[in-house]
């Protein structure tokens, strides 16, 4: 067991994380549901949902969570869309 | 329910109709880990635990061997023909969990790990802690391990005057095993963690979830210890999984 210190995120939200959001926002919509229907069908917090569609990161305690609801998300809403890994990418921040 | 030397915990009145599942406690804990899990009683059997050699209320001496916990309980369940058995380890348990279906060929229903992953690596100021003796341990993981404010958690670690907690850990640090062959497994993995667990590497979960197909599932403004933090949510977790 490793110790460590849980630190505040830096801004994690970009255009790029943005436009990706409203993908996800667009589909959902199409499928008539609200962001709070999809947390309780894919047992997600409702604010990460609100995350990943407006394209803010900085909700997630870490990277490792924001991919995995990210996939999660995409693949409940079958789109094929790839992870913009802005936790190690220093353009388009 | 004890045969003199090993402690069963709510083996007593299992019915096979029903879903079990087998917790696995980690480091220096026992039976006391699922006393806040409440099991839908119409579709589970009680939550299910034996204490480990040298644990709570079973005899014997702890191990620094993740295998001698895992081929402990392979052991101690043969006597139990137990169907639509599911294992979740909590921490080191994760661990044993994980040696019992990879290394035993233990056919698990659903294998959860929460607050665990592999590799666990301890800290040295940890051992250091260890080696001084359970309380000094159990002190230090509380201080980092622990998000919200619990009184009595130390209850919930041995209080006898021996080094399992040195043996445990090291066990953890001892580990060794090969992703390759996780994912080759036909048992679905899940992974809960507490979004505020100090003392899980997140480093890791990725490198595991990079190579094992597995879910993962985060419980809010929780530490290490949800089956104490957040018993409800992480029952109702369990239940949604298995």
């Amino acid at each position: 067991m490793q110790t460590s210190a849980i630190e505040a995120q830096p801004n994690l939200k970009s255009a790029h994380t943005c436009k990706i959001g409203k993908v996800f926002a667009e589909r959902r919509k199409l499928l008539s549901l609200s962001e709070s229907q999809v947390a309780s069908e894919i047992f997600v917090n409702v604010n990460y949902i609100k995350g990943i569609e407006h394209g803010d990161y900085s909700i997630f305690p870490a990277r490792v969570f924001a991919l995995q609801y990210f996939k999660k998300y995409a693949n409940f809403l079958d789109l094929k869309l790839d992870f913009f890994d802005i936790y190690n990418s220093e353009q388009d921040l | 329910m004890s045969n003199s030397k090993t402690y069963f915990h709510n083996f007593e009145s299992i019915n096979q109709a029903k879903k079990s599942i087998l917790f696995i406690a980690g480091a220096g804990m026992d039976h006391r880990l699922v006393r806040a899990i409440q099991l839908s009683e119409s579709e589970y059997n009680k939550p299910l635990i034996i204490d480990l050699p040298g644990h709570g209320e079973s005899k014997g001496s702890s191990s620094n061997k993740i295998e001698s916990y895992s081929e402990f309980l392979i052991d101690a369940l043969e006597a139990y023909d137990l169907k639509n058995l599911s294992l979740c380890g909590h921490s080191m348990g994760g661990l044993v969990a994980l040696d019992m279906v990879l290394n035993h060929n233990f056919a698990a229903k659903e294998l959860i790990l929460v607050n665990s992953i592999y590799p666990t690596r301890v800290a040295d100021a940890l051992l250091a802690k260890a080696k001084a003796g359970n309380g000094d341990a159990a002190n230090f993981i509380i201080k980092y391990g622990l998000y919200r404010r619990l009184l009595g958690m130390r209850n919930a670690f041995s209080e006898a005057d021996d080094l399992v907690m040195l043996d445990d850990l090291n066990a953890c640090n001892n580990y060794e095993l090969d992703l390759n062959d996780i994912k080759n497994l036909d048992i679905p993995i899940s992974i809960i963690l507490g979004s505020k667990d100090r003392l899980v590497d997140l480093k890791a979960v990725e490198s595991f979830i990079d190579i094992v197909p597995s879910e993962t599932y985060t419980m809010d403004e929780v530490g290490h210890f949800s089956f104490f933090e957040d018993p409800e949510e992480l029952s109702r977790l369990i239940s949604m999984i298995v």
